[in-house]
């Protein structure tokens, strides 16, 4: 990639690029997705470089215009002096933000006033009292420590005399508390969002325009999560253009205004993976929005999201511009984020598209606002790079290398560029670089205003504020994100009014202050490979919404579909060995035969069990790092051959593109976190002293045969988790996959073999799971069991087991759980929502961690209902092997009959909420179409049911321990997700719940090796966990050497 | 209601705070258990000294939680708690060392216990536990029960585990007993090599009384990440 991306950046800024044909252009961007920043950041950085004029100018400028702000007394706005005074770097700061982010919408007092309690009694307040020097922040200082106070008095006293007295006071005042911080929310509101409506907001921008500014104005607001909410946010634009298209202000001196619209609030499933939607439904939505625009004559601005959604978004772009109704307008734009490595590609295409056609494209160029989640989602997908840049000093240099290719004279009439940036050196950087006046600058409503004050007089430049409207309530998580973008210390807004500050620091040219760093990226943060540190790499995933990642992959997965067959039989000693034929087909088509399966039979274990035997000796006694690089090797092989592993997770288990994929890198995690953990604990003997004085000497070591019956619900990852463990601690292994899923297991063991281990070390038995599970655990050689699959299959192997004339052996079972999540009503419904989608309905709710049941308190029970009901109107149910599918089959008719038996229960006993659409085309195969129901409480559930299968109870806020009891009850203890900004109640649900995985603010499932490791207690398992640090212990025995003190010491 | 229920109702009650108690704490009150069993007589000395040991190892073990690394934006901890109530066996052929051994173990990994030893046995099961009450352990955290209901007991699906001192033979019953019940897989952890203790030897025998957890916590709920900031830019 590097060689292939020599000097593309100059090309691409060379004047005849953008006559190339569009094709050609495109194919320059999806291949910059993760690019080495290194690499790349050396071909931008002559883009940005300014000649010693221009940079002796921008460094005058920059000083003028600093000089100016601070001399302004103005300068310091509420907001600003806010944000100076609580930075992100105090904890104060960040509570401040998390109260602004929930109070407003918590709609019971109870709860809200346990939110303020929770954030303000835990800070120091008094330490920035009188710190700062605008009335604003030292009033609400005093205010929240007086808040503190009363609270923190409260927890501490005990028996006191005074207790009464000041309960009655805490009484008295927790509303008089909860008013004022509300309207402290609502102050700081105020700064950021210009109206509540759209006619409020062209009120309010009347003065500023009166002044020669102009707006762009934004509907606020989450993305929308069903058609509903889209519906909303449609309306609320469509009448926000014609309000401003109707507005003719009398006194405004600058350029109309405009509107910006954010496409994820317009289509609940605007992914790449759902183009064809995208290109369709929202494609048509947003016409009608644009010509509607047209007639009344209002620019709009389409606003640039998560990196993955960059290339559908130039898709959907490119298709509206060219749509005949829109040709000619030229006032149809977008906005490229400079922090992505793909923006210089981007832009050219975008000029070249504007060319083609000949109407000017307006661009926004802004930084990007969602590093953050775009570095948290590479490391989570193990992408092999990030897709924008890890230092703040490269995107600023990306910002002026794309400006200097946007005023280029070849880009003139092509791009209106709309500068947005709050850097007064960025401003002085452009205005130097600038040899024309068709551009503008752009600011956020409530930020930067004195900045543009003074720069709009200096340069005489058309400036456009980018103006929030909507409620205070939906701003807040919005406001948040501008907060925590622009609260660092290092942010130039808060440098700038910060008169500590020299000017010097903030006039440095950002390719100067890049090439003083070494290396050009951020060595602080790791590559997504490299997450775990120096003792194993993360797995490496498939980036499916990107083109360039995506497409390559898909081709080879291709290769192992269509007509490709697999044979799979059992391995003894080495061999392939002869069985009973099975036909296997895909569980989503019953029609389609994928494989053959040789069943072993019960004389075959046997003999399985003898070979093992005689093997374990030499394998005990072979060294724990070679153990280790068998199964290093084996973790390799398997990347290598994601692509039909993947193919075979469609067909033989029925998962879905990104369920396979993730199958996959668990598997590798395994692999690769087992060596690591015995390497650490076993290599070495460890020395400690002993209970009758003196030393002893403890070696670890490998128990015998060890036998591992894995489910089919995982069924490379646990197969290959448990068999990786026990060999690891010394044992040889006797392996019985689920006989749905055993084809991949084969699969795995030919790849295993392959890396030279011994051949009698792992033996694999493809069969009946009664017949040979009963074999395996009722023989007494069998030094252990490791099992994961239903509780009562779990009891009926500990009961062989028993019965055996043995000393108990270890036997380590995961099975079932009947998961929870409580939410209470400080949670974000949007995100509650959506973590609950992915929770219960991910791999068709055929993972033990799924969600099952879902509490939710009654005050905001009504709003999740429905988002509940509009979101699952978006699941896509289907053929696996299809990108845009969400839900696929059930394993097989026997499951597929006992969900269907539950819902009829439940369609008897209890409330439908919702249930998804089955489309036609999953006749053919064993689908559930996800549904919701509403119940009394969890006694009602004698079982788990291990499908797309939700029920939701409601509770009051004060029933919250009961809540706890309810689900301690249930004898399982599995997963529990906790939706709640108040930290101490997560912290009380977690510490009184029973569960061994506890999900804080997200979804419950997708556990990671080493990360989350996982397993339960009482119904749900015997840990200990898989891929913790605990697990490799119960596969090993130990011998202990007394040794005298001389010896110990020796 | 039957005696071994209601010493398993009492027993369970318990259960939530003991857990919560600091593992430093329950490692004060044993290690202070030993020095009063010493004190009362001087045969308890190795007895204090595998005290010693199990708490040393269950702090080693259980102590600290674990940072697990992972994506940037969360924080994940694995930590151990107690499985649940114990039954703590001994039959005919226990000895009050080993007795004493899985006591610890068992108390240390945050179970409340209900201890039960044959009448022949070289062990003064009233006079530990005695001495262990006076040691500041919370009352109910161990209970004393009749040998000849503990199968009963064992028999009890919210019973979490066996901790057995005895010959393979009592081992091996037991194993079915547990085996047959319904409901949870039950732990049983046994010493039957009651001359060398090799498995009371066992450094990370405290593993077996305990379970775990995770807890992850999502940072970047309120729209942010502050960590990353924090990281700064290697300036």
């Amino acid at each position: 990639m590097v060689d292939h991306t020599q000097l593309l950046a100059q090309e691409l800024a060379h004047p005849s690029c953008i006559d190339q044909p569009l094709e050609h252009l495109w194919q320059h961007i999806s291949p910059l997705y993760c690019i080495d920043e290194s690499t790349w950041l050396k071909q931008l950085i002559p883009l940005a470089q300014p000649s010693d004029d221009e940079l002796h100018k921008t460094t005058e400028l920059t000083t003028q215009l600093i000089k100016k702000v601070r001399a302004d007394k103005k300068a310091v706005h509420m907001i600003d002096a806010l944000l100076l005074e609580y930075s992100l770097d105090t904890r104060e700061g960040v509570l401040l933000m998390c109260l602004a982010e929930a109070l407003m919408r918590v709609p019971d007092s109870s709860t809200a006033d346990a939110l303020i309690r929770d954030k303000l009694s835990v800070a120091d307040w008094q330490s920035h009292l009188k710190k700062s020097d605008s009335f604003f922040v030292n009033a609400s200082t005093w205010g929240l420590m007086l808040t503190g106070k009363v609270i923190n008095f409260d927890e501490r006293e005990n028996a006191q005399a005074s207790k009464a007295l000041n309960r009655l006071v805490n009484k008295f005042s927790e509303p008089v508390i909860r008013q004022a911080m509300n309207q402290a929310m609502k102050i700081m509101g105020h700064q950021f969002v210009l109206g509540q409506d759209i006619l409020e907001a062209l009120k309010n921008a009347e003065t500023p325009r009166s002044k020669g500014f102009t707006y762009s104005f934004d509907m606020l607001g989450e993305a929308a999560l069903t058609m509903s909410d889209a519906q909303k946010y449609y309306d609320d634009y469509h009448q926000a253009i014609t309000k401003v298209g109707n507005n003719k202000s009398k006194s405004a001196t600058g350029p109309a205004p405009s509107i910006s619209i954010k496409l994820s609030a317009l289509h609940p499933r605007y992914e790449a993976a759902n183009e064809k939607r995208v290109l369709s439904e929202l494609f048509e939505t947003v016409l009608t929005l644009l010509q509607h625009a047209r007639q009344h004559n209002v620019a709009i601005t389409i606003d640039a999201e998560e990196a993955d959604r960059l290339e559908i978004s130039l898709k959907l772009f490119a298709k509206l511009y060219q749509h005949n109704t829109i040709k000619g307008w030229g006032r149809f734009g977008l906005v490229v984020q400079a922090y992505s490595k793909r923006a210089l590609p981007v832009i050219t295409w975008l000029a070249a598209l504007a060319k083609k056609q000949g109407d000017c494209i307006p661009m926004r160029l802004v930084k990007g606002a969602y590093w953050d989640t775009e570095l948290k989602l590479a490391q989570q997908h193990g992408h092999h790079g990030y897709p924008v840049y890890t230092r703040k000093e490269a995107t600023d240099v990306s910002y002026l290398a794309c400006a200097r290719l946007l005023l280029s004279e070849h880009f003139r009439g092509c791009i209106y560029p709309q500068f947005a940036s709050h850097n007064a050196q960025t401003i002085a950087a452009i205005a130097t670089m600038a040899t024309h006046q068709d551009f503008e600058f752009q600011r956020l409503h409530g930020m930067g205003d004195t900045l543009y004050q003074h720069a709009k007089e200096l340069l005489n430049t058309n400036v456009r504020i980018y103006a929030p409207v909507g409620s205070h309530k939906d701003l807040l998580p919005y406001l948040v994100r501008r907060l925590l973008e622009n609260g660092a210390n290092s942010s130039f807004v808060h440098r700038l009014v910060d008169a500590r500050c020299p000017v010097k620091d903030l006039t440095e040219h950002p390719v100067n202050v890049l090439l003083s760093r070494s290396p050009l990226h951020n060595p602080h943060i790791m590559n997504p490979p490299d997450i775990f540190g120096q003792a194993r790499k993360n797995s490496k995933g498939i980036a499916c919404d990107i083109e360039s990642e995506w497409q390559p992959f898909k081709q080879q997965v291709d290769a192992f579909l269509g007509n490709h067959q697999w044979h799979a039989r059992p391995i003894i000693g080495g061999k392939n060995q002869a069985g009973v034929l099975h036909d296997v087909t895909a569980p989503y088509d019953k029609t389609l035969k994928v494989a053959q399966q040789e069943w072993a039979n019960a004389e075959q274990a046997t003999h399985a069990i003898e070979l093992a035997e005689q093997a374990f000796p030499n394998w005990r006694d072979t060294p724990v790092r070679e153990r280790g690089q068998y199964l290093l090797a084996l973790a390799d092989k398997l990347e290598q051959h994601l692509p039909e592993l993947v193919a075979l997770c469609h067909r033989e288990a029925g998962k879905t593109v990104h369920d396979s994929i993730d199958e996959v890198r668990e598997a590798v995690d395994f692999l690769r976190y087992y060596p690591m953990q015995g390497e650490h604990s076993f290599a070495q003997p460890s020395v400690q002293p002993h209970f009758n004085g003196g030393s002893q000497q403890t070696h670890y070591h490998g128990r015998g045969v060890f036998v591992c019956i894995s489910p089919w619900n995982f069924p490379l990852a646990i197969f290959i988790g448990q068999v990786s463990a026990a060999l690891m601690a010394g044992n040889t292994v006797v392996a019985k996959p689920a006989e749905q899923t055993s084809v991949i297991a084969f699969r795995c063991i030919e790849l295993l073999l392959e890396t030279g281990l011994p051949e009698n070390v792992i033996q694999l038995l493809i069969g009946s799971g009664a017949q040979l599970g009963t074999t395996l655990s009722t023989d007494a050689r069998v030094a252990g069991v490791a099992f994961t699959g239903s509780t009562p299959t779990a009891q009926t192997i500990n009961q062989q087991l028993a019965k055996r004339h043995t000393l108990p052996v270890p036997f380590i079972a995961e099975t079932g759980g009947q998961n929870a999540m409580i939410v209470d009503s400080t949670a974000l419904p949007e995100q509650v929502v959506r973590d609950v989608m992915r929770s219960a309905f991910a791999s068709a709710g055929q993972r033990c961690s799924a969600l099952r049941v879902l509490y939710v308190q009654q005050d905001i029970a009504e709003r999740i209902l429905q988002l509940i009901q509009g979101a699952m109107a978006q699941i896509q149910v289907g053929n696996p092997e299809y990108l845009s599918t969400d839900v696929g089959p059930v394993i097989d008719q026997v499951a597929h009959s006992r969900l269907l038996e539950h819902i009829k229960w439940l369609d008897a006993n209890a409330q439908l909420i919702a249930q998804a659409n089955l489309p036609d085309a999953c006749s053919k195969g064993t689908f559930i179409a996800p549904c919701a129901y509403q119940i009394e409480n969890m006694a009602q559930l004698k079982q788990e049911h291990f499908g797309p299968i939700l029920h939701v109870i409601q509770y009051k806020a004060s029933e919250l321990d009961l809540v706890i009891d309810q689900i301690n009850d249930s004898g399982f203890g599995l997963t529990l997700g906790v939706h709640s900004r108040n930290e101490r109640t997560y912290q009380h649900i977690e510490a009184r719940a029973r569960v061994g995985n506890c999900y804080i603010n997200r979804d419950q499932v997708g556990a990671v090796v080493g990360v989350q490791p996982f397993g339960g207690q009482g119904l749900s398992g015997t840990g200990p966990k898989a891929g913790g640090p605990h697990y490799l212990y119960r596969f090993a025995t130990h011998t202990v050497c007394v040794m005298n003190d001389q010896e110990a010491n020796s | 209601m039957s005696v071994e229920i209601e010493a398993l109702k009492h027993s369970l009650a318990i259960q939530e705070s003991w857990q919560q108690h600091p593992i430093e704490e329950r490692a004060l009150i044993l290690k202070t258990w030993g020095e009063r069993l010493v004190q009362r007589d001087s045969h308890y000395t190795q007895a204090a000294q595998m005290i010693e040991f199990q708490c040393r190892q269950a702090l080693h073990f259980l102590a600290q939680p674990h940072d697990l690394p992972g994506p940037t934006g969360e924080s994940n901890q694995l930590y151990c708690v107690g499985r649940g109530s114990f039954l703590i066996f001994g039959d005919d052929s226990a000895k009050s060392l080993a007795m004493i051994g899985l006591i610890s173990a068992a108390l240390m990994a945050g179970n409340p216990i209900i201890c039960s030893v044959d009448t022949r046995a070289d062990c003064k099961l009233t006079e530990l536990l005695s001495e262990l009450l006076k040691a500041g352990c919370p009352d109910r955290v161990a209970i004393q029960l009749s040998p000849d209901l503990s199968e009963a007991l064992a028999s009890q699906p919210l019973l979490a585990g066996v901790a057995l001192a005895g010959s393979e033979s009592t081992c091996m019953h037991y194993n079915q007993l547990l085996a047959a019940r319904e409901g949870r897989l039950a732990q049983l952890i046994y010493e039957t090599d009651l001359s060398n203790l090799s498995h009371l030897s066992n450094p990370s025998l405290c593993l077996r009384f305990m379970t775990e957890r995770t807890r992850t916590i999502n940072v970047t709920a309120i729209g942010g990440n502050a960590t990353l900031l924090e990281l700064g830019s290697a300036e």
